[in-house]
């Protein structure tokens, strides 16, 4: 049993690198292989959301805004202006941050509930600006005929190229975003969704931090944006509706919260799951819906926590009895008190 | 030197007046104790010294400025520290991050050298765990330093508490009762604590009901009494002013 585990610990790494990089070729239907890479564009959305409400506290209800916003600046600065898809993918992030700057500005000292109506209200309003301002948006008819990058002469449109572009993003935005956690910021921001007094007590300045989240946040989610742009290669309305804000907080919340493998197998399953259920007809909805109750259900901590302990259990890491333990301090605790 | 006063401060919520017209004054390198009866008005003070409320009267000097206007963290990036009577943990972090909250004002890492791991971070991270072990090896925490903070028995979390806020070397810590909840044997560990922190030249000011724990180390006392202070002194001055006594243990009519 010690070899297997010892085993599993210097492989895990090596086996599921193998299976991600040869992950198209598995998928050999174009239309599942778009669905897949629509899915790991949703794992980076959530990944996201999850900076900001997760490890921050702030739960925002209409996120889909900043990835439209994102979505529309990188196909208006390419199809109108002729700019590099490159910089289409950078300016997304940026015009996404500028966004949450200006919706931040009065709405960082909100709490809780304040702030996600804010949200809701600030996605609303921007699937407005995305249906009406025609002479920008397209309106309705949204805009058609957005390019796919090319790397060094090489065109990224198949599906099955453009995978390992968001393949890239999604490494580099998990990199980052393991990295600010266990930093001087991260824990600033970790602190305010703890207790944010305790937080100001530490000399953290509490909307400034907020502020931070928000900006890294929507950075991310502009990016995702402009990901999915020129990956479908049409950008309209109906695809940054509230209801899509709803699936990506159920993403994270499926996922687990606070957690990164959470977030990206929670924006995967949830996009995947939809469209290998729709041999079902009419009633795959109900499944999908039953499926994610059952997880919060069964996985308080999402599938996150049970990737984690199945993790530990492999490694020989998994400590049993440990769930038991601290449960027994909990109620030593309740009797001091 | 006087490194902490406030003079003449007051805060009325509504028609009553929790503090009022309170002068107090705290030497540096010295321990101060604040005492009184409950709802006295103590951690109410405690909260206008530490920025929590706006005084609707009177002023707070810290370091010799005027520090009544000041933010709570803006303080805190000052040098003073303090506690929470009802212990204040990250509960879900674990004891070092908790700690190494402590140590946000002593630290500047941006966002984006954070996120790209560079050298610069990569230093201060170091340099902060560093700081960290020490503490918690001062205050007998060490052992616990992955646990998370939540699931730590009631005393190491108060313990937990004073090395968060002593990390950062404070000019001022403030302890709002940090005896509560403790048994006999370890009141006089946490007096000696207190005595060593002072040594480490740290001003401590604390609020206490355990008479022995402030008679014992205190070099001043402050008595409040419905959010006025009734007197001011060395401990062989308070434990016999009748003023005090009546306070405590009622008017003999």
């Amino acid at each position: 049993m010690k070899t297997f585990h010892k085993l599993y610990r210097v492989s895990r790494i090596w086996i599921l690198l193998l299976i991600v990089l040869t992950l198209p070729y598995w998928i050999p239907n174009n239309y599942y292989l778009q669905v897949a890479n629509l899915g790991m564009i949703f794992s980076i959305l959530t990944l996201s959301l999850n900076i900001l409400a997760g490890y921050t506290g702030l739960f925002s209800v209409g996120f889909i805004a900043f990835y439209g916003i994102g979505a529309y600046t990188s196909a208006i600065v390419v199809t109108r202006l002729g700019w590099s898809v490159w910089v289409g993918f950078i300016l997304a992030g940026v015009v996404s941050s500028l966004f949450s700057f200006l919706l931040g500005l009065p709405t960082m000292r909100l709490r809780g509930m304040y702030f996600a109506v804010a949200t809701l209200a600030f996605g609303e309003i921007m699937y407005q600006v995305f249906l009406n301002w025609t002479s920008i948006t397209g309106g309705t008819k949204g805009i058609k005929g957005v390019p796919s990058p090319e790397f060094f002469g090489i065109s990224l449109r198949p599906y099955s190229k453009y995978f390992y572009l968001i393949l890239a993003v999604l490494v580099i935005v998990i990199l980052l975003t393991r990295n600010l956690i266990n930093s001087r910021t991260g824990r600033a921001m970790l602190a305010i969704r703890e207790n944010d007094i305790a937080a100001e007590a530490m000399g953290v300045d509490v909307p400034k931090f907020k502020m931070i989240a928000f900006l890294i946040a929507t950075f991310f989610a502009g990016v995702a944006g402009a990901l999915y742009g020129h990956e479908v290669r049409y950008v309209s309305p109906e695809s940054f509706v509230n209801a899509e804000s709803a699936a990506v907080l159920a993403m994270m919340v499926v996922g687990g919260i606070g957690s990164i493998p959470g977030s990206i197998l929670g924006g995967f399953i949830l996009t995947m799951l939809p469209e290998y259920l729709r041999f079902l007809g009419n009633i795959r909805l109900v499944i999908y819906g039953a499926a994610i109750v059952a997880i919060i259900i069964f996985a308080p901590k999402g599938l996150g926590g049970l990737i984690e302990w199945i993790d530990g259990f492999l490694s020989g890491t998994l400590k049993l009895g440990t769930h038991k333990k601290s449960t027994e301090k909990v109620e030593g605790e309740n009797g001091h008190s | 030197m006087v490194i902490l006063e406030t003079k003449g401060i007051g805060i009325h919520f509504g028609g009553l007046k929790a503090v009022s017209n309170v002068d107090f004054s705290v030497e540096e390198g010295s321990i101060s104790a604040i005492i009184g009866p409950n709802g006295a008005g103590k951690t109410t003070l405690f909260n206008l010294i530490a920025g929590f409320y706006t005084p609707t009267e009177g002023t707070v000097y810290f370091k010799g400025k005027d520090i009544t206007k000041m933010k709570t963290f803006e303080r805190t990036y000052m040098g003073l520290a303090r506690t929470f009577q009802n212990i204040n943990l990250f509960r879900e972090l674990s004891v070092m991050d908790n700690v190494l909250l402590g140590l946000h004002t002593k630290t500047k890492c941006d966002p984006i050298s954070s996120m790209l791991n560079l050298p610069n971070k990569l230093r201060e991270e170091r340099e902060s765990r560093k700081k960290v072990m020490e503490t918690l090896e001062f205050l007998n925490l060490a052992h616990y330093v992955n646990e998370k903070a939540g699931s730590l028995a009631y005393g190491l979390q108060k313990n937990l508490e004073i090395a968060r806020a002593i990390v950062s070397h404070p000019s001022v810590l403030l302890l709002d009762e940090p005896a509560s909840g403790l048994n006999t044997n370890d009141l006089d560990t946490l007096s000696q604590g207190i005595v060593a922190i002072r040594n480490s030249g740290i001003t401590v000011v604390l609020i206490e009901h355990k008479m022995d724990v402030v008679m014992s180390i205190s070099d001043k006392i402050a008595v409040l009494n419905f959010g006025q202070k009734i007197a001011d002194g060395n401990p062989g001055e308070i434990c016999c002013n009748p003023e005090v006594i009546d306070a405590y243990l009622g008017k003999d009519e």
